[in-house]
């Protein structure tokens, strides 16, 4: 790990998206913050009354619009990997931990 | 295993570069990415905790029974929005365009403060419909999830309004719009988080 | 937390030769108070943590003390059973919190800037806050003997709902839970500061697998830390809550599960034990092949297996909650796990061994300590295996083998191992040695202590002997090794004093022994290069790393016949500590001040808001003023600025003010 970043330390890749790319992002998570949204009116959308389509949806959507964020507003697509990788790392051990947690008070039914 | 070899890399570092840092990333971002990923593990137990506890209310009223979606919704697409104006004013100030920098930084400060009027809202509404902190565990586990991340927030608006003051003194320049980022990688984990408790807290209903 | 300060500049000490900086005219070393209490120099604080750990040491021992007294003879009525719980709940946080962890605080904060070739961490102030925050919180910790009714009576791990107010009425559960969250907040401080440290800040050539062993240790120790203290966090705020606001995450009268306690605490509480040992597995990593004339054995299976011991840390908790009805899944997952764990850690156990085989052993008294480390943690790790086994942990649990179990693994492995660095880097850090002959007498009595106290724990815990009671009837056969447990305990206090007295006689002597010079054991790391004690602005010249072990190779050749060739003395080699102009930080009181504001804040939560608000004035006013007080004293150089950055921009002053508000949160 450290060889690769230590070799890029030469090449300044401080280029940013344009605001224009970043009015674009915020326009499709708030697409998809509305999507969310209508699952909340099953007597609409009465797919989402099905549990599974319901948390399944929810949960894409959701992964999605972190992913989003995380890519592009703080920037993870264009820093060096090791931010990404150490904010993961968190996330991940985060997610494992307390997904094992709830299983054990039966959570999850 | 102990043969020298040759210096790894081109790693001379320049001191006049403050990025001369063996990852090339500055200290002090690599140093707020890493809080922001023990962060995971802070909100991750607070929300583990209400998801134990949010129908545990014996008998009395839940903060599910309680949720406003279409308002919640809102404030949570202010939050959203929020992440927007906040990565604008980095890119003014990237631009060493100051003034729309500031006037970014303003908005999302007063976005933030719109989605905290948003909290008060629904927590006094949720208190006079009999939902205490102390009520029952689920109310309680409830309150301090959602408490916690508005205190986020909170202290993201004051970090927000001191780069603003630093702005109008002519600290905080493009030079060092690295600050504006580092401060924005906590605005926008913030919002992360709503993401995730918007979500697993408010859209999933109970079964 | 994130408070931005700059990186420190790498450069060498000629090139600003001509340009003397704001250090030379701080304060060195004349013995002045402000010395100390303004210092970001990670040496000076690493000393800090390693006097305040050794005051907390002998606190945690007399509390030790107090307990095998009690227990040294059946129905003893030397303390009543509600000082004993007290006693020994404070016993162990105050050896786990304040004794250990700031412990190996302070090699991390002396060694690995030293190991990795900079000249301070990456964050100075930062660490100045950590240690006077973990200070401040260990002293409101302990007030509450005087104001708070009492020590904490809940154990260590605290569990729920005795943890609550009507099992514990006094004020010492919240003492515990705001004390061990104020040194939260230090630790977490420090583990970010020192991560970004050694991933930022190692010398040119010095990748990641060059660094060494113990540096490597202590990065795994600071991830642990930086992962596992936010679930503490939670916790001692979620009891905290219910004891100060009513809230109701710990009444099982009102729905609450007793078990989120025990699970939030052991996810932290297993990574704890690892970040307790990792740090002592380190420190013998460097000591043993010092002893032994070795390269360490395996460097890369080494590193690895102190991950892999990281990562698996995470994935075991549960095995201390075997009998609380959890389930015979979990019982069953965590059992696995349990046994895994054992593996890398008897890969380091197998690797020592190996860096030993066939090597010229001189056993020193560092070398005797770390070996004794390996001794002892083997036991410990063994009767740990036991409990994996989730049946002979039903019989186990609540026992004295757990008693003696977890002493082999904290004090056989830990301490031991901590001692080791003692007599290893004491002449580095204070430019001369500890006396051997001493030194071999304060092992040999401390490990006959160690012992004599832990050994029959075992037998009398397959006996049956509950712990935690304070007292325990005659005719169960119980009497004879408590009897001895007791002796032994007086003789590893003993071995303690005399530590010290050894201490006090090695300084006495120095003036009329030899100085050690820069690299008194022919050892292999770089804090060997430069002249002992240590030079305020560590290297004169921030030297270019070829290989692992540089240092060493500096001193001697390998030839093609795989013989070993001295090339150069340690004197001729090592740097020379002359170098002028050094830029290095400057001091600051805003650290002191702030980590004054917390306990008040603390009191405040207890008896009377008011003081919440002078703390939080006091720590709020301390961020701001410390983010508008620029790194470098403008004062004490004229071109402090310019010295690293091109055009002299403030942002050292600025870059600050967002981070301000992270230190706030950290209060919760």
């Amino acid at each position: 790990m450290s060889e690769t970043t230590e070799a890029a330390v030469e090449t300044h890749d401080d280029h940013h998206p344009s605001d224009w790319e970043y009015i674009k992002v915020a326009i499709i998570l708030a697409a998809v913050t509305a999507a969310e949204v209508a699952t909340y009116f099953e007597s609409v959308f009465t797919f989402f009354e099905t549990r599974w389509i319901l948390l399944t949806s929810l949960f894409t959507m959701m992964i999605f619009k972190g992913w989003l964020v995380t890519r592009v507003f703080m920037h993870l697509k264009q820093d060096k990997p090791v931010l990404q990788q150490s904010f993961f790392a968190g996330v991940l051990l985060a997610t494992a931990v307390y997904v094992v947690a709830l299983l054990a008070f039966n959570v999850f039914g | 295993m102990a043969t020298a070899t040759a210096p790894a890399t081109d790693t001379h570092h320049d001191a006049h570069d403050p990025h001369a840092t063996n990852t090339g990333i500055s200290n002090n971002k690599l140093a707020m990415w890493l809080f922001l990923s023990t962060e995971c593990l802070l909100f991750g137990a607070l929300i583990s905790t209400y998801l134990i506890y949010k129908t545990r209310g014996s008998g009395e009223v839940l903060p599910t029974d309680l949720f406003d979606i279409p308002f919640t919704s809102v404030s949570s697409f202010v939050l959203l929005m929020s992440s927007l104006t906040m990565v604008l004013a980095l890119s003014a100030f990237g631009r060493n365009d100051l003034d729309r920098g500031k006037a970014w930084l303003l908005v999302t400060a007063m976005l933030g403060a719109v989605f905290m009027g948003g909290q008060a809202y629904e927590f006094t509404a949720f208190y006079e419909e009999g939902l205490g902190y102390t009520t029952n565990p689920a109310a309680s586990a409830f309150y301090t999830l959602t408490g916690f991340h508005g205190a986020h927030v909170s202290i993201g608006i004051i970090m927000l309004m001191s780069l603003w003051v630093a702005a109008n003194q002519g600290k905080l320049t493009g030079k060092n719009s690295e600050t504006v980022e580092i401060v924005g990688l906590y605005w926008h984990f913030v919002d992360l988080v709503w993401i995730f408790i918007f979500t697993v807290i408010y859209l999933i209903p109970p079964e | 937390m994130a408070i931005i300060e700059e990186p420190l500049a790498l450069t060498s000490g000629e090139q600003h030769a001509e340009r003397p900086l704001g250090v030379l005219t701080r304060p060195q070393a004349n013995g002045s108070w402000k010395d100390w209490v303004s210092t970001v120099d990670h040496k000076k604080i690493g000393i800090m943590y390693g006097v305040a750990a050794m005051f907390f040491f002998l606190l945690g021992g007399l509390e030790a003390l107090l307990i095998r007294t009690q227990l040294a003879f059946p129905e003893s009525g030397f303390l009543s059973a509600d000082v004993y719980n007290q006693i020994f709940t404070m016993h162990g946080v105050t050896m786990i919190f304040l004794f250990v962890m700031p412990f190996a605080a302070a090699f991390a904060n002396y060694l690995i800037p030293l190991q990795i070739g900079a000249r301070d961490v990456a964050f100075p102030r930062l660490n100045a806050l950590s240690f006077w925050v973990w200070l401040s919180g260990a002293i409101f910790l302990n007030t509450s003997w005087i104001v708070g009714g009492g020590g904490a009576d809940c154990g260590w791990f605290c569990y729920s709902p005795n943890s609550g107010i009507t099992f514990s009425p006094t004020n010492g559960v919240d003492f515990y839970a705001i004390g061990l969250l104020i040194t939260g907040i230090a630790s977490l401080v420090s583990a970010v500061n020192l991560a970004v440290t050694c991933l930022n800040m190692r010398a040119p050539g010095m990748s990641l697998f060059r660094m060494p062993v113990l540096t490597w240790m202590l990065l795994v120790t600071q991830f642990l830390l930086a992962f596992a203290l936010p679930v503490i966090t939670v916790a001692l705020l979620l009891l905290l809550f219910d004891r100060q606001f009513d809230s109701q995450f710990f009444d099982p009268e009102a729905g609450a599960d007793p078990l989120l306690w025990q699970h939030l605490f052991w996810i932290f509480g297993h990574p704890e034990v690892y970040i307790i040992i990792l740090p002592s597995f380190g420190i013998i990593s460097e000591v043993i092949p010092a002893f032994s004339r070795k390269p360490i054995f395996g460097y890369s299976f080494m590193v690895f297996s102190g991950i892999a011991i990281g990562f698996m840390g995470w994935g075991v908790w549960a095995h201390h909650m075997f009998v609380s009805g959890i389930g015979p899944i979990s019982v069953f997952a965590f059992s696995m796990a349990t046994m895994f764990i054992a593996v890398p850690t008897g890969v380091k156990i197998l690797n020592w061994l190996a860096t030993m085989w066939g090597g010229k052993l001189n056993f020193s008294t560092a070398m005797l300590f770390a070996v004794g480390t390996v001794t002892m943690f083997t036991i410990g790790g063994l009767s740990g295996v036991t409990h994996s086994l989730a049946p002979a942990d039903t019989q186990q649990t609540d026992t004295y083998y757990i008693v003696a179990h977890f002493h082999y693994v904290i004090f056989g492995g830990g301490v031991l191992g901590l001692f080791a660095g003692v007599y290893f880097w004491w002449p580095k850090v204070f430019g001369h040695l500890l006396d051997e002959r001493r030194g071999k007498i304060h092992f040999w009595a401390m490990l006959i202590g160690f012992n004599l106290t832990f050994g029959p724990m075992h037998v009398l815990g397959l006996q049956g002997m509950s712990r935690r009671i304070n007292t325990y009837s005659s005719g169960f056969g119980f009497e004879f090794w408590n009897l001895v447990a007791t002796i032994g305990s007086y003789i590893l206090g003993a071995s303690v004093l005399y530590f010290l007295w050894n201490v006090y006689m090695s300084k006495k002597d120095a003036p009329n022994l030899p100085a050690p010079g820069p690299d008194p054991w022919d050892a292999r790391s770089l804090e060997w290069s430069i002249p002992s004690p240590t030079p305020e602005h560590n290297f004169d010249e921030i030297p270019v790393i070829e290989s692992q072990d540089d240092w060493w190779f500096r001193k001697y050749n390998i030839e093609d016949d795989g013989s070993v060739v001295r090339i150069s003395s340690a004197e001729d080699a090592a740097q020379k500590g002359d170098a002028v102009g050094v830029h290095l930080p400057s001091p600051s009181f805003w650290p002191l001040v702030l980590a004054i504001g917390l306990p008040l804040i603390g009191y405040g939560l207890i008896f009377n808001l008011w003081l919440c608000v002078v703390g939080g004035l006091l720590t709020g006013g301390a961020i701001y003023a410390w983010v508008l007080e620029p790194v470098d004293d403008p004062d004490a150089g004229a071109h402090g600025h310019d010295d690293h950055h091109d055009g002299g921009d403030p942002d050292g002053e600025l870059a600050t003010v967002g981070a301000a508000g992270d230190d706030t949160e950290g209060e919760g």
